[in-house]
């Protein structure tokens, strides 16, 4: 654990630097985590490089960690309708951040939006799925879409 | 998630490892028809992988109870999940299906336990099947050898299970199934065996029960449960020592034995079960205060730790726990052919009629639903190749054997 009020640079895909207690960040991503304990992180010189996470998700992943560092003793329903609220964002931008959840080991913020997505399908009829997720091409050739669609025509 | 113009086909934009994650969570019911979704998505769930990491990861499991009664030829199976929601009586009895006809069982077949997805199921006179309804994958294995196996069936094969301790389970070491059979013969000074047949190399093994383990003539069903298949060691003998008696599937070694609260033992019949994730027993106690007929149940909270036995009692006798839902009830047959749900306390919640015909004997598992294959599955063609190349290797020599011999004749005459 670092100490509370250490802060460590973090540089997204455009090189913004953003400065985070690191407290925030150990306390979420296990790779920063990591970094920091086998002491590959120079507080002097080091930035993380973070090239495939852009400033706009790297300040969302940033605001999560923070948030739950500090609220993490307010109550659930309280915490459900924060990440509710900062999740309510276009599919792109849900995907970008569990892209980054993924690449950070973020796994409290990977598990919230696999649940979200899995929400988003769930019980849901393929014709339904295909356009929450914006599937056009689905890769079945028109005979095997055909022959599914007469086998399981409930499925659509 | 809001929708724009600009937003892109999520197989676009996530890597197939972080979509598979996604439809981990969905059930296995859903994911048939998710399947279609796209030719990706099918093959990520058609990976044997995808359905290992399904059932072990367990993060959309469903609960179903298959029962196959005495008499009439519906099979049923009750989906345990909704059935926990169900409020009133009509949907209740609408979470319970007829079974579709399936050549992998007869109407005479036994159900005798589960494990993975998986039921096991005896088949008169000495066939086991182990059969995944969903999968269909399925084997059928035959224990002719076994003499007593095929005394007992002829005897009365409704009773099996009596005489014979019947076991099913799964070794996750060897990525192996076994079916499990002990059995002594009175014949030779009552010593006991155990026999056990490997799914994955297609062969039994045997080894004599330690004479420390009495033998019992009223086995109940086993339950798989941490890597092992659980007996209660008990017969109803008002002085035994009941306790429950544990064959590691790693292991395949001997039996252990583990004991139960000191109250168990006076009542009879007990039964071994799971209830809520874990190892429990159950009993009628209606033999010594007829004014107040209850099941009472026990569950062992912790495995293995003696303290974390709790009691549960429900007022009503033959009531049979099958399920513990997340909330907290118990979902139980009841007497005559109904089903009823009650609380932890004991509150009455809901009763509702089991449609089915036949009241009495039946038999019954709960099992979690997985898509899992059996090991060697499908490679039954490789199987007959090798076989026909074995006789057309036979053939050959023959046909070679033919020729000498009629060289030979030729020289002779």
């Amino acid at each position: 654990m670092g100490s509370p009020l250490k802060k460590i640079m973090l540089c997204s895909s455009e090189k913004e630097i953003f400065s985070v207690e690191e407290q925030v960040m150990v306390q979420h991503s296990v790779i920063i985590n990591n970094m920091i304990e086998d002491g590959s992180y120079n507080y002097e010189e080091s930035k993380i490089p973070l090239d495939c996470v852009d400033s706009k998700t790297l300040k969302k992943v940033i605001d999560y960690c923070t948030y739950h560092t500090h609220h993490h003793n307010d109550n659930q329903e309280d915490l459900e309708a924060w990440d509710a609220q900062f999740l309510n964002v276009d599919s792109n931008g849900l995907y970008d951040l569990l892209m980054a959840a993924n690449y950070l080991e973020i796994r409290n913020l990977l598990d919230l939006i696999y649940r979200t997505i899995k929400n988003m399908i769930k019980g849901k009829k393929i014709d339904e799925i295909r356009r929450i997720l914006n599937i056009k091409d689905h890769g079945f050739t028109p005979e095997e879409e055909e022959q599914n669609r007469k086998e399981y025509p409930h499925f659509y | 998630m809001e929708q724009n113009n600009n937003s892109q086909s999520i197989n676009d934009m996530l890597p197939p490892e972080l979509i598979t994650q996604i439809l981990l969570r969905l059930s296995v019911k859903h994911l048939g028809c998710v399947k279609s979704v796209s030719k990706l998505w099918n093959n990520l769930i058609s990976d044997p992988n995808f359905a290992k990491s399904h059932f072990e990861l367990s993060l959309a499991p469903s609960h179903r109870c298959i029962f196959i009664p005495e008499v009439t030829i519906d099979h049923r199976s009750i989906d345990l999940d909704a059935l926990s929601h169900a409020t009133d009586a009509d949907a209740a009895a609408a979470t319970i299906t007829k079974i579709p006809p399936s050549d992998n069982y007869s109407d005479d077949d036994i159900v005798l336990g589960s494990c993975r997805g998986f039921i096991a199921l005896y088949q008169y006179p000495h066939f086991f099947v182990i059969w995944n309804p969903l999968t269909g994958s399925h084997r059928i294995i035959s224990c002719h050898h076994i003499a007593k196996i095929s005394d007992m069936a002829t005897n009365s094969y409704y009773s099996f299970g009596g005489e014979v301790l019947f076991g099913f389970g799964y070794d996750a070491t060897r990525d192996d199934y076994l079916v499990v059979l002990g059995w002594n013969d009175k014949k030779e000074n009552k010593e006991g065996h155990l026999d056990f047949f490997s799914l994955r190399s297609n062969s039994w093994s045997s080894f004599i029960i330690p004479d420390q383990i009495k033998w019992r003539k009223n086995w109940t069903p086993s339950v798989f449960y941490n890597g092992a298949i659980h007996w209660l060691n008990h017969d109803g003998d008002y002085d035994a020592i009941v306790t429950i008696l544990v064959f590691d599937t790693s292991k395949r070694k001997g039996l252990l034995e583990i004991p139960v609260p000191e109250r168990v033992g006076k009542d009879y019949p007990c039964r071994l079960t799971v209830l809520g994730g874990c190892l429990a027993l159950y009993y009628d106690n209606d033999k010594y205060d007829y004014d107040y007929d209850k099941c009472v149940i026990w569950v062992m909270k912790e495995y293995n730790v003696q303290s974390s036995w709790t009691s549960y009692e429900i007022p009503s006798s033959n009531f049979e726990p099958v399920y513990l839902s997340e909330d907290g009830d118990f979902i139980g047959f009841d007497e005559s052919d109904g089903m009823s749900k009650y609380n932890v306390r004991g509150e009455l919640l809901l009763r509702f009629d089991r449609p089915c015909d036949q009241v009495g004997y039946f038999s019954y598992t709960v099992y979690t639903e997985s898509l899992l294959i059996l090991p060697n599955d499908g490679s039954e063609e490789k199987e007959g190749y090798v076989t026909l190349s074995f006789y057309a290797l036979l053939c050959g020599i023959l046909a070679l054997l033919i020729l000498l011999y009629a060289v030979m004749m030729d020289e002779v005459f």
